[in-house]
């Protein structure tokens, strides 16, 4: 009897014990009860998705056929590209892919799990449910938990720095993806699949060219326009865009702005503007700080005191709520800048027309805008814990490599895949139909030019994100007078990043 | 003569369970507690970013108190300043309604001439706000008052055809809005000690001041203020300590993502900020450092509040006896070593 209790008190101070420690775990438990009921639900999915798939191929194999023989042959070869050795081991059971928004991953799922049925039923996804660099910082969270994790999706803005870490990433080689896989891929997604050593680390299943976004109802009653081809005379180039912007604010009665937010106007200018890497040799000097804003400051400034963009935030309920024609911001921006992944289904251009059945939905169009730009873009990146070698391998080549498979995510999602060969063929096909544009415009043939240019050769570096945030910050506080003049804009926006990345040194 | 096993139980010493009873609190606290404590102290020493592994001394110090030429310590220098500032503004503002609130409260409900009806009912609803998490209260109120055109307020504002306000923007109303949330999360708390300071007051005490005639006015300032100060003292060493280290609803209040209010920036906000600052280029030499000049503060205010407690008359009495002692010590000594002469 003594035994006894001793024996069950020697337990409850074990069990107090390891309850102290269960802390320590993953706190990703909804999440992860999430993940698998996604995975159990894509696994259905993928039943229905294979058979889809093979009818499809059936068909699509019949087509290439009765085309040019020469075009066959090309994605025969394509086709045969094979993974190449998986040095990585194959221990684990579930490839588990961490990322911050699951909408892409929902999608890609079926469509992998169709093209390798090895892998059905043993993929899963985690997410951390935050995004910029918030999203980053829990990743290491999650990292350091020592939880699975094989492959993780990464922003453009922050790729760079944990390709740079080989604590966090390894070589795609190492799970048979080589750079030569990349010859139909466009340019600026490998060289920033690369680290400072030249060793590719990420690819990229998306190339993030954007657009300028505009309202056609609003378009017609303001500026008379019917087309986006007339439409992009309009906004031609950055004085064009404020003339009309002037044109559509009076008309409206000074109700009406033409761009949504101050940080959209700054990814569209910077993108297409910027020649230069902001930090060099560790250093952002005061000329080079200078040619990176050129005129930027001035502009914003004198457009928001205008009113032709409007007061609201990136990413917060209002940003949504100003582009739809009812509720308490009602028609406050004639259009939005959107890259190519907010332009999927449940992106920002849907919650933006205010969903299904949204007092706009359906009545957008897209045009190029002033200037060709991107923004962001998702690169997948290989632990070095991953223990599932060759469904890494087998997900980033159906992905960002094979034709079909990305062929099929494109058309299913709405997404500008990272293939010009597919993207060719769909914006020829004429076949590809947005139901959030109006009567189904396709962003893919006004978007391909303007990511084919696209070069990123040198300019992209691994601080851009924090670089981006505080001149955004700086910016907004600027215009809405918190800060005298131009020269104490710049200087808050200097000071604020040199505060925060104590690595480089800032003039 | 005692048997082998007689002797055996004699030996058996049972204090080891305790022990190890106790040790898994022991093992957990050294772990979680202990060492980042410690740590703290050794980060505060080291570099920043990429030089976290440099040895640098009070570098991190000097830059904080003292800024420095480039522009990151300056900047680092200006926002720890700024930070500190808003710190205190935020703690005296919300520390002074309540504790003047909680105080008229437990005077009131303690009152037995009074006897307010319902009182364990208002105790309960005044206490609630203390067991919702900040989250929740942070969101809850950035419902009411945000930069957000669709905030209630200005939902209000814009529906009676005013423009809609901007919150956040103006250092007044962030800092009102945050001071009033503290002082709702904590009086009720704040409240329930002063009443338990009141009713420790001797009630005869009471009785004597009522049967020679004093007004209430004259009860509250003679009777129960001065017998209260310990309480006072210690909800304001407790409340302080609190609020140096403010953090959660100021961290939380911000429509704008990864944009802070720079209002409502507190010291502890400045530490996760370099601690976390962004992305992986983590600055913890001088998070390190502001949490270790944090700490001097709040240890430098505790003992003065302390002090201030301290009965001026036990004090003097107190040094008298030491006098003594020591008075008396020395003529001993002098005594044993033959005395004088």
């Amino acid at each position: 009897m003594n035994k006894l209790t001793r024996t069950l008190a020697l337990l409850a101070a074990l069990a107090m014990t390891a309850t102290a420690f269960v802390g320590c775990g993953e706190d990703k438990d909804s999440s992860s009860t999430a993940a698998t009921t996604a995975a159990e639900e894509s696994s259905e999915k993928a039943t229905t998705a294979a058979e889809e798939s093979s009818e499809e191929a059936t068909t699509a194999a019949e087509e290439s056929s009765e085309e040019s023989s020469e075009e066959s042959s090309d994605s025969d070869a394509t086709a045969a590209t094979k993974l190449g050795a998986v040095s990585m081991p194959d221990t684990g059971d579930t490839l588990t892919v961490l990322c911050w928004t699951d909408t892409d991953l929902k999608a890609m799922f079926p469509i992998v799990e169709a093209a390798y049925p090895d892998m059905a039923g043993k993929i899963a996804y985690q997410n951390v449910g935050s995004n910029g660099t918030e999203a980053m910082e829990q990743y290491l969270t999650y990292f350091s938990s020592g939880s699975d994790v094989d492959l993780y999706v990464c922003d453009a803005d922050w790729v760079l720095s944990y390709e740079n870490n080989d604590e966090y990433s390894a070589p795609l080689e190492g799970v048979g993806i080589t750079e030569d896989m990349y010859s139909d891929a466009y340019g600026y997604t490998v060289a920033m699949g690369k680290d400072t050593k030249g060793v590719l680390k990420g690819a990229s299943w998306q190339a993030a060219a954007g657009g300028y976004c505009y309202r056609t109802d609003l378009a017609e009653q303001y500026l008379g326009v019917t087309s986006p081809k007339d439409m992009q005379a309009k906004v031609a180039d950055w004085d064009t865009f404020w003339a009309t912007a002037a044109e559509v604010y009076t008309a409206s009665g000074n109700k009406t702005a033409m761009a949504d937010t101050l940080a959209g106007v700054w990814r569209a200018y910077s993108a297409g503007n910027r020649t230069s890497a902001w930090v060099q040799n560790g250093t952002i000097t005061a000329d080079n700080a200078k040619a990176c804003l050129g005129d930027f400051i001035s502009m914003a400034k004198t457009n928001y005191d205008a009113g032709y963009i409007t007061t609201v935030d990136q990413w917060t309920d209002d940003w949504y709520a100003i582009g739809q024609s009812d509720g308490a911001m009602a028609n406050a921006t004639m259009g939005y800048f959107f890259p190519s992944w907010s332009l999927a289904a449940g992106g920002q251009l849907e919650s933006s027309e205010g969903g299904e059945g949204g007092s706009t939905y359906g009545l957008y169009a897209i045009t190029q805008g002033p200037t060709g730009w991107f923004w962001g873009g998702s690169w997948l990146c290989v632990h070095p814990n991953c223990d599932n070698g060759t469904f890494a391998g087998q997900f980033i080549k159906a992905m960002t490599v094979d034709d079909a498979t990305m062929k099929e995510y494109c058309e299913s999602h709405s997404d500008f895949v990272n293939n010009k060969s597919v993207m060719k063929e769909v914006v020829a096909d004429g076949s590809h139909t947005n139901p959030l544009f109006k009567d189904g415009q396709d962003q893919f043939s006004v978007l391909y030019d303007s990511a084919d240019a696209i070069t990123l050769d040198g300019i992209a570096t691994q601080y851009d994100g924090t670089i981006n945030t505080k001149l955004q910050d700086a910016v907004t506080a600027y215009c809405k007078g918190d800060l005298a003049d131009e020269e104490a804009c710049y200087n808050e926006f200097l000071d604020t990043v040199a505060a925060a990345i104590s690595d480089i040194t800032v003039e | 003569m005692a048997s082998a096993a007689q002797r055996r139980i004699k030996s058996i010493s049972y204090a080891k369970y305790g022990y190890i009873f106790i040790a898994p609190f022991f093992i957990v606290y050294a772990f979680f507690q202990i060492w980042p404590l410690i740590n703290t102290f050794i980060l505060s020493v080291y570099g920043n970013g990429a030089e976290g592994d440099t040895f640098v001394g009070m570098q991190n110090f000097q830059t904080l108190l003292f800024g420095g030429d480039d522009r990151s310590a300056r900047r680092i220098h200006e926002e720890f300043f700024r930070d500190f500032g808003n710190t205190l503004i935020l703690w005296v503002g919300n520390f002074i309604p309540q504790i003047l609130l909680s105080l008229i409260l437990a005077v009131w409900f303690t009152d037995s001439k009074l006897h307010i009806p319902g009182q364990g009912f208002f105790k309960v609803v005044m206490y609630l706000p203390n067991i919702i998490t900040a989250v929740s209260v942070a969101a809850l109120f950035m419902r009411f008052f945000s930069n957000s055109n669709m905030c209630l307020v200005n939902g209000l504002i814009t529906s009676s055809g005013g423009q809609a306000y901007m919150f956040e923007d103006s250092a007044f109303w962030s800092r009102a809005i945050v001071m009033f949330i503290q002082t709702w999360l904590w009086f009720g708390n704040t409240m329930i000690m002063m009443m338990s300071g009141i009713l420790g007051i001797n009630p005869s005490l009471f009785e004597a001041a009522a049967i020679d005639g004093a007004t209430s006015g004259q009860v509250l300032r003679k009777v129960t203020l001065p017998l209260l100060r310990p309480m006072v003292v210690y909800t304001l060493i407790t409340s302080m300590i609190g609020g140096l280290q403010m953090f959660d609803i100021p961290f939380l209040f911000h429509t704008k993502k990864e944009t802070l209010n720079k209002y409502l920036e507190t010291a502890a906000v400045f530490v996760y900020k370099n601690f976390r600052t962004s992305e992986d280029k983590v600055q913890y030499g001088y998070a390190g450092a502001a949490s270790i000049i944090l700490f001097i503060i709040t240890a430098l205010l505790g003992i003065l509040v302390f002090r201030m407690n301290r009965d001026a008359d036990e004090a003097r009495k107190k040094k008298e006896r030491k006098e003594l002692v020591k008075a008396y010590k020395r003529e001993q000594k002098m005594a044993k070593m033959g005395g004088i002469d």
